[in-house]
């Protein structure tokens, strides 16, 4: 019954808008789209007026001040703890080269970033800017973004390894399998 | 190219088991498939990045297809809608969309990515026009098929018990799997529901068998098996019909055209291989196991003078008739340990509700299973990214109290005809070849939602009866397409003016043309896998074949 069709890092929700197979932009269909590049164009006047708007029509790699802040949100998202943070991990470069790989993410992040560091004000406040994205239609692009940097960020930094400590799983699913199934979670390694 | 007595067009379930059943007969056969060869080694489960690796997917493992409008939806059915806590609906909007037709194109088809679920049908659903005045009856009896279940069983490494509801001539090659802790306690907190659950009958070897080794439940299932434990197609019928001296395996090679004669036989087809040559082969018989999508596709392009309106279309019935995946899905977390991500995809089966009379006040049964790992939730990336919500140190907190908790509750019912529910060639999308795509149309009439309803009902009783918090995602057809069982496209029946083909897979017009795939099912059943009842239909038509060529008819 393999009838899930996002993939286990996908995004299991906006077909149209959030599919990561594809570009957000060219991924919808086409009012979908349109509606989208409206969006932009609106949500660019809002924050930057006609320069983040023309930034975002012509978008050249994310700058310097843009990779700062997608290094505060990463950070944010996954802190180091009693295990390594997303930084520590390198997480944030991998995210920044995902996002610099096409135009359309390149604008969607130009435009989310902007959003966030608005919302985050002269006192950084990641959690609230988080916790303003939340409060955004699920189509709007900031909070379009912010689900993809979720996803992107928690995707890779828990396919690393070394993300695992705490959690009840010590290697990948093959070679060894997992010949204790039919027991209670670690009650083999208790027994022996 | 000339030289074969057959060309089977797909190497999935029914085109592998149909080509090693023509081969181990004596007659020598093509076996062509528009997609890659998969070997062990192209699945990702060892790496500690494997939840982010498609599989299994290789360059020209996905055909393309459109889909049409579908209906709109209603508020009074919002409970039926997909979502999940954290990201929301899953479709958004008013009207019910096309997501998925989920299948691979390869050396193995999409038997590279089931689950393995061998089930026989319920011989009751195989008469529902005479019995219940839906859909329509098989053209012969389960006692027919039954045989030949026995022999797919037998080359698959099906691991069983018995069940009476499906009478069988022979045990099960293998035991079944003990079933996993998680499915332990679901079959003991729902027995105060009256539920009853079994071993599922698995493709999935419980002791090494053939060759190949037992199973070390690593719940990777639909990722591809790297221990070639599981019974795909491309590790039981594909290596044995090369073994024959008869057999030969064409991947990369995508099937174009039939050429139809005025004599009503296939005189030729053409294919393109992957360096985009277009070849032609000669051939008295032709097998066409391409899926309930790609087949009537095949078949209406190859329009041609003597085929007005595509191959075996003289009825207009090519397409229609298709039959979906019609499922519902409730997933939660539990308070307790489970270690959902380890096992079987779905080890235990509940048949409670199989029969086309058993859900109320709805023609058209349906199965339940456990169906966490089928839904992925096996790996830190989609607990991450689908059950644990928020973010830094308490979704960090969150996830070591919460990994390997997950449990998801799945039905799949009964699809039934609907006319606004058909496959076409589609006007606006191409292939890479510049050849329409086939377009897909579905629609739910009442009945079906009721269905939908039911089984939504049912699973999220079952998952508070286990003791789990609130669902944090459910997932069902309602609001979407996203079927990986399709059939019905080219229905097999004894009358050519309501069905393709005749009750051995033949086309009722073209004598040397045969079908060997789920489009020829007349009805779904409710809610059994379809892999196995392909291939012990693949297997008879095999035999039907070769009866013929000893008759001289092709």
């Amino acid at each position: 019954m393999a009838l899930w069709p996002w993939g286990s890092g996908g995004l299991p929700g906006r077909v149209d808008l959030l599919d990561t197979q594809n570009d957000p932009l060219t991924a919808a269909p086409v009012t979908g789209r349109r509606r989208f590049l409206g969006l932009l164009a609106g949500g660019a006047a809002v924050l930057g007026g006609a320069g983040l708007f023309w930034r975002l029509l012509l978008p050249s790699p994310l700058d310097a001040k843009e990779l700062t802040l997608l290094r505060r949100a990463v950070d944010h998202l996954v802190p180091r703890g009693h295990a390594p943070g997303a930084l520590d991990l390198g997480i944030d470069r991998g995210v920044a080269e995902a996002l610099n790989a096409t135009r359309q993410f390149r604008r969607l992040a130009r435009l989310g970033l902007a959003w966030l560091d608005d919302a985050a004000g002269e006192r950084s406040d990641w959690e609230h800017a988080f916790l303003s994205c939340l409060a955004q239609p699920t189509d709007v692009p900031p909070r379009i973004f912010f689900q993809w940097l979720r996803n992107e960020t928690f995707g890779r930094y828990y396919a690393d390894p070394r993300s695992w400590a705490g959690l009840s799983i010590t290697h990948p699913p093959q070679p060894m399998g997992y010949p204790d199934y039919r027991s209670a979670p670690g009650a083999m390694a208790a027994r022996s | 190219m000339t030289g074969h007595d057959v060309v089977v067009v797909g190497a999935g379930a029914g085109g592998a088991a149909c080509a090693w059943g023509l081969a181990s007969a004596g007659l020598s056969v093509l076996l062509l498939d528009a997609g890659p060869e998969f070997s062990p080694t192209d699945y990702p489960s060892h790496r500690p990045d494997w939840e982010r690796i498609e599989s299994p997917d290789k360059p020209g493992s996905r055909g393309i297809h459109a889909f049409a409008p579908m209906q709109k939806l209603s508020p009074a059915h919002d409970h039926l809608r997909s979502w999940n806590h954290i990201s929301g609906l899953m479709v958004e909007g008013d009207a019910r969309r096309g997501v998925a037709y989920q299948h691979v194109r390869g050396i193995g088809g999409s038997t590279l990515h089931f689950d393995a679920e061998s089930h026989r049908l319920l011989p009751a659903a195989m008469t529902m026009r005479s019995q219940f005045g839906v859909g329509a009856d098989w053209p012969f009896p389960y006692a027919e098929l039954e045989p030949y279940y026995i022999t797919a069983e037998t080359l698959s490494g099906v691991a069983g018990a018995a069940d009476p509801a499906r009478p069988r001539s022979a045990p099960y090659p293998l035991e079944p799997h003990a079933p996993g802790y998680a499915s332990r306690l679901l079959t003991e907190r729902t027995r105060h529901l009256g539920r009853t659950w079994r071993p599922n009958p698995l493709a999935i070897l419980s002791r090494a068998y053939d060759g190949r080794p037992g199973c070390n439940y690593c719940a990777q299932c639909n990722r591809g098996c790297p221990r070639r434990d599981k019974g795909s197609v491309d590790v039981t019928y594909v290596p044995k019909a090369i073994a024959t001296g008869r057999c030969r395996v064409l991947s990369g090679a995508e099937v174009t055209g039939l050429s139809a004669g005025p004599d009503n036989r296939i005189r030729a087809l053409t294919y393109r291989d992957s360096a985009g040559q277009t070849h032609e082969v000669k051939t008295r018989c032709v097998v066409v196991a391409a899926g309930a999508i790609e087949t009537p596709r095949l078949l209406l392009l190859s329009a041609g003078p003597h085929a007005a309106g595509g191959v075996a279309n003289e009825q207009g019935l090519v397409g229609r008739n298709l039959l979906e995946t019609l499922h519902w899905t409730t997933c939660a977390l539990h308070p307790e340990s489970l270690g959902t991500h380890r096992g079987l995809p779905s080890d235990i089966i509940c048949w409670d509700f199989n029969a086309p009379d058993a859900i109320p006040g709805v023609v058209g049964g349906c199965r339940f299973a456990p169906v966490t790992a089928s839904m992925l939730l096996t790996g830190p990336v989609s607990y991450a990214t689908r059950v644990v919500e928020g973010w830094g140190r308490s979704h960090r907190e969150k996830m070591q109290a919460s990994f390997g908790n997950a449990i998801a509750i799945g039905a799949i019912g009964e699809s039934l005809p609907d006319p606004g529910t058909y496959v076409d060639l589609a006007p606006d999308l191409t292939d890479p070849h510049g050849l329409p795509a086939a377009r897909i149309h579905s629609h739910l009439d009442d009945m079906a939602i009721g269905r939908i309803e039911f089984m939504a009902a049912e699973c999220r009783r079952m998952v508070a009866a286990m003791g789990a918090g609130a669902p944090f995602e459910e997932f069902g057809a309602y609001d979407m397409f996203s079927s990986t069982h399709v059939f019905g496209t080219a229905r097999m029946g004894t009358d050519p003016a309501t069905s393709v083909v005749n009750a051995h897979g033949r086309a009722h017009h073209c004598k040397n043309l045969f079908i060997s795939d789920a489009s020829v099912f007349p009805s779904s059943g409710g809610g059994e896998a379809p892999s196995l009842t392909i291939q012990a239909l693949a297997l008879r038509t095999a035999r039907a074949i070769r009866d013929a060529a000893a008759r001289r008819e092709i």
